[in-house]
C-alpha cells in the first residue's frame, strides 16, 4: 500500500504543471548556467590581427584564406595602430605581411615576408592563431608553386593546351581542394574540458536532491490541511503506512530531479563516463533517501505547511553550506569537522571521489552506510515523534 | 437481536481541555441498522465519530466494533470501517475514478477489485459520466457524492457518515439517501450524523439525540415522537427542540 501511495503521489506531481516545470526547469537552468560559465563552445575561436603592408592580390588572398579558417576572425590594422596596441598589451600578437609578399610568392623567395610581432609567447590565443596562420601561408605557397610549375610547362609549348587553359585547370584544382580537401582533419568533440565541472557539479546535484526535504516535510501537513489525513488514518494504511508512503514519494521526487540533472550532465558535458553515471545515480539515491527522511522528521513536528516549508528550506541551505556544496572545506578546518554532521557532506565527498576517478562504489561504502544509517534512524525517530506530538490533534 | 450487536459503546468520555465533548455515552447498534446521530452544533457528534473510527482514543470507556476494541485493537477496527468525514477529503488533482481506486486500495482492495468497485460506486452516486475528470472541476454536490462513495468503495461492514449532506442541493441529497439505503439493503451497518431532522426520519431505524456531550434521547423515530402526541403529526424537529431546548447554538 505505501508503494501505491508513493506511485499516486508521483502521478500527482507530474500533473501539477507549476510544480513540475519548477522542479524540472531548475536542473535545466542550473546546467545551462554551468554551460555558460564553463564554455559550452568547445571549438577554438580567436582573432588574427593583421597588418597588410603589401596590398597585392596575393596578400589579400592570404588574408582571405586565414579568415576562412574555422574559428578565426580577421582584424586589419595599420602598422602604427598595431604597434600601439602591442605596446599597450591589448594585442599580444600581430602578423605583418611585408611589402614584396605577392612578388615573392611568384618567385624569388628567401626573404622573410611574414613577420609575427608578439609580446612573450603571444599568449594562448596568439600561439594558436600563429599556427593557423602558418598553415594558411603554407597553403598559399603550395598553390603558388603549383601555378608556377604549370606556367613553366605551358611556356615550353610541349602541350597543346593554351597557357590560360592550364592556369584555369590548376586554379580549379586548388579551388576543389579547398572545398573538399584530399586530406581533411576531423575534430571529435569529447566534452567540455574543465576541472571546474567536477567541483561544482556534485554541489548542484546534492542541492537538487535536498529539495526532497521540503517536499516530504510538507507532504503530511498538506494532507492534513486538505482534510485527507483523517481519512488516510482510518484506512488500513495506518500512520506507519502513511509515513513510508510519503517517505518513498519524497525520495522518488528528489531522485527523479537528480536523475534528470545527471542525465543532462552526461549528455551535455560528457565529463564522466556512463559507468561513473551509474555510480553517481546510486549515491544520489542514497542521498535522496536521507533527504526524504530529514523531511519526514520535519513533517512530524511541523503544524502548518508554512512551518514545514520554512524548516525545509532552512535545513536544505544549512546542510548544503556546511556540507560543502558551494565550496570544499579545507581539510582539518573547523568547517570540515562541523560538515561531518551534514548528510550532504557524505554525498558531496562520494560524488567528488567518483568524478575525480579516485574511488568507486566499493570504496565509498562508508559514505553510503552513513547515508543509509541516518535515513533509517531519522525515519524511526520521526515516526515516534509524529505519534507523540500529533496523535491527538490529527 | 441482542446477540447481534455490531457496535457496543460503553461510557465513552472525551474532553478537549477541561470542557467535556463526549460525557459518558453508551449505546449499541445492531448489524444492518441505520443508526442516526442527531444533535445541535457542538453536541459532540463528530468527536464521537472520531472515537469510533480510531482517530481519537477515548479518555474513558471503550467501544467494540465487530468485537474489536477501538482502544486496544484500532487496526482491526479500521479494517472493518469506512469513513466519510464531515469535511471533504478527496484529491482534487486526481479524477473521480483515481480517488476511488486509491482509497479502495488503501482499504485493502486489490488493483482489479478496486477498479471494478470504483466503476460500480461511481455509478451508484451518479458520477459515471464525470469519472474521468479531475475532481477540481466538480460541483459541491458532486464532491460530496464522491466523498461518500470513497467511504463505501471497499464495502466495509460499518460506515461512519459525518454530515454527508451538508451544503448540497436536493438532487445530490436524494442521491446520497438512495445510495445509503441501497448499501444498507446489502447488509451494511450505518452510523449517520446529521442535524437535518427529516433526513434522520426517513433513513434511520433508530436515533440517538445528543446535546452537550450527553444522550438526551434514544429510540426509533416513532418511540421518540410518541410522548409528544400522535406520531403521525409530531415531527422529529418537535422532539429535537423539546429535548435540546430552543437556545441558539454555535
Ligand atoms: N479540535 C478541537 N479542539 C478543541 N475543542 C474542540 C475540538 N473539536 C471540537 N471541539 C469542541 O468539542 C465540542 C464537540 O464538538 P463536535 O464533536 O465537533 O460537535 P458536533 O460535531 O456535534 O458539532 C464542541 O464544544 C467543540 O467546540
Ligand atoms: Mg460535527
Amino acid at each position: 500500500m505505501p508503494f501505491y501511495m508513493a506511485l499516486i503521489e508521483i502521478k500527482r506531481y507530474f500533473r501539477d504543471p507549476g510544480d513540475l516545470t519548477l522542479s524540472l526547469a531548475l536542473p535545466v537552468a542550473l546546467l545551462a548556467l554551468m554551460l555558460g560559465a564553463f564554455g559550452g563552445d568547445s571549438s577554438f575561436s580567436g582573432t588574427a590581427s593583421i597588418v597588410d603592408l603589401d596590398g597585392t592580390p596575393e596578400s589579400r588572398r592570404l588574408i582571405e584564406i586565414i579568415g576562412a579558417e574555422p574559428g578565426i576572425d580577421v582584424e586589419l590594422l595599420d602598422e602604427s595602430r598595431a604597434d600601439r596596441l602591442l605596446a599597450g598589451s591589448s594585442r599580444l600578437l600581430v602578423m605583418v605581411v611585408h611589402r614584396g609578399y605577392g612578388e615573392g610568392l611568384m618567385g624569388g623567395g628567401g626573404r622573410p615576408l611574414i613577420e609575427f610581432r608578439q609580446r612573450g609567447s603571444g599568449g594562448d590565443e596568439g600561439l594558436i592563431v600563429a599556427s593557423i596562420v602558418r598553415g594558411a601561408v603554407g597553403k598559399q605557397a603550395r598553390e603558388a608553386v603549383a601555378l608556377s610549375q604549370a606556367r613553366v610547362v605551358a611556356a615550353s609549348n610541349e602541350l597543346s593546351a593554351s597557357g590560360e587553359e592550364i592556369e584555369r585547370a590548376v586554379l580549379d584544382a586548388v579551388e576543389r581542394d579547398r572545398e573538399a580537401p584530399i586530406v581533411s582533419v576531423r575534430v571529435e568533440d569529447a566534452g567540455v574540458g574543465t576541472p571546474t565541472f567536477n567541483i561544482f557539479f556534485p554541489g548542484i546535484l546534492t542541492m537538487m536532491v535536498m529539495f526532497a526535504v521540503t517536499t516530504s516535510a510538507s507532504a503530511i501537513v498538506e494532507e492534513k490541511r486538505d482534510g485527507r489525513l483523517e481519512r488516510l488514518l482510518t484506512t488500513r494504511l495506518g500512520v506507519t503506512g502513511i509515513f513510508i508512503g510519503k517517505f518513498l514519494s519524497g525520495l522518488s521526487r528528489g531522485f527523479l530531479q537528480a536523475l534528470l540533472l545527471c542525465t543532462l550532465g552526461l549528455a551535455v558535458f560528457r565529463s564522466f563516463s556512463p559507468a561513473d553515471y551509474g555510480q553517481i545515480v546510486v549515491v544520489t539515491l542514497f542521498l535522496a533517501a536521507c533527504a526524504a527522511a530529514v523531511g519526514m522528521a520535519i513533517a512530524s513536528v511541523a503544524r502548518t505547511s508554512e512551518q514545514a516549508n520554512w524548516a525545509g528550506v532552512v535545513v536544505t541551505m544549512v546542510t548544503a553550506v556546511v556540507g560543502g556544496s558551494f565550496f570544499e572545506p579545507a581539510g582539518g578546518g573547523v568547517l570540515d569537522v562541523i560538515g561531518r554532521i551534514s548528510p550532504v557532506r557524505y554525498g558531496n565527498d562520494a560524488l567528488r571521489d567518483i568524478l575525480s576517478g579516485s574511488a568507486n562504489l566499493g570504496g565509498l561504502w562508508v559514505e553510503l552506510a552513513v547515508l543509509a544509517g541516518v535515513s533509517a534512524v531519522l525515519l524511526v525517530i520521526s515516526r515516534r515523534l509524529f505519534s507523540a506530538l500529533q496523535g491527538e490533534a490529527v | 437481536m441482542e446477540e447481534n450487536w455490531f457496535v457496543e459503546a460503553v461510557d465513552i468520555r472525551h474532553a478537549y481541555g477541561d470542557e467535556p465533548s463526549v460525557d459518558g455515552v453508551s449505546f449499541r447498534i445492531a448489524k444492518g441498522e441505520v443508526y442516526g446521530l442527531l444533535g445541535p452544533n457542538g453536541a459532540g457528534k463528530t468527536t464521537l465519530i472520531r472515537i469510533l473510527n480510531t482517530l481519537l482514543p477515548p479518555h474513558a470507556g471503550d467501544a467494540l466494533i465487530g468485537g474489536r476494541s477501538v482502544r486496544k485493537d484500532p487496526a482491526s477496527v479500521r479494517a472493518q470501517i469506512g469513513v466519510c468525514p464531515q469535511n471533504l477529503a478527496i484529491y482534487e488533482d486526481l479524477t473521480g475514478v483515481e480517488n476511488l481506486v486509491f482509497f479502495g486500495r488503501m482499504s485493502g482492495l486489490s488493483g482489479s477489485a478496486a477498479r471494478a468497485a470504483a466503476d460500480e460506486f461511481l455509478g451508484l452516486v451518479g458520477l459515471s459520466e464525470r469519472g474521468r475528470d479531475r475532481t477540481r472541476s466538480y460541483s459541491g454536490g458532486m464532491k460530496r457524492r464522491l466523498n461518500l462513495a470513497i467511504a463505501l468503495v471497499a464495502r466495509p461492514d460499518l460506515v461512519l457518515l459525518d454530515e454527508p449532506t451538508v451544503g448540497v442541493d436536493p438532487q445530490s441529497r436524494n442521491r446520497i439517501f438512495d445510495t445509503v439505503e441501497a448499501l444498507n439493503q446489502q447488509g451494511m451497518t450505518v452510523v449517520y450524523t446529521t442535524h437535518y431532522m427529516e433526513e434522520a426520519d426517513r433513513l434511520c431505524d433508530r436515533i440517538m439525540i445528543m446535546d452537550r456531550g450527553r444522550i438526551v434521547g434514544e429510540g426509533t423515530p416513532r418511540d421518540l415522537k410518541e410522548p409528544l402526541g400522535d406520531p403521525a403529526e409530531v415531527t422529529l424537529e418537535d422532539v429535537f427542540l423539546s429535548l435540546t431546548g430552543r437556545n441558539l447554538r454555535d
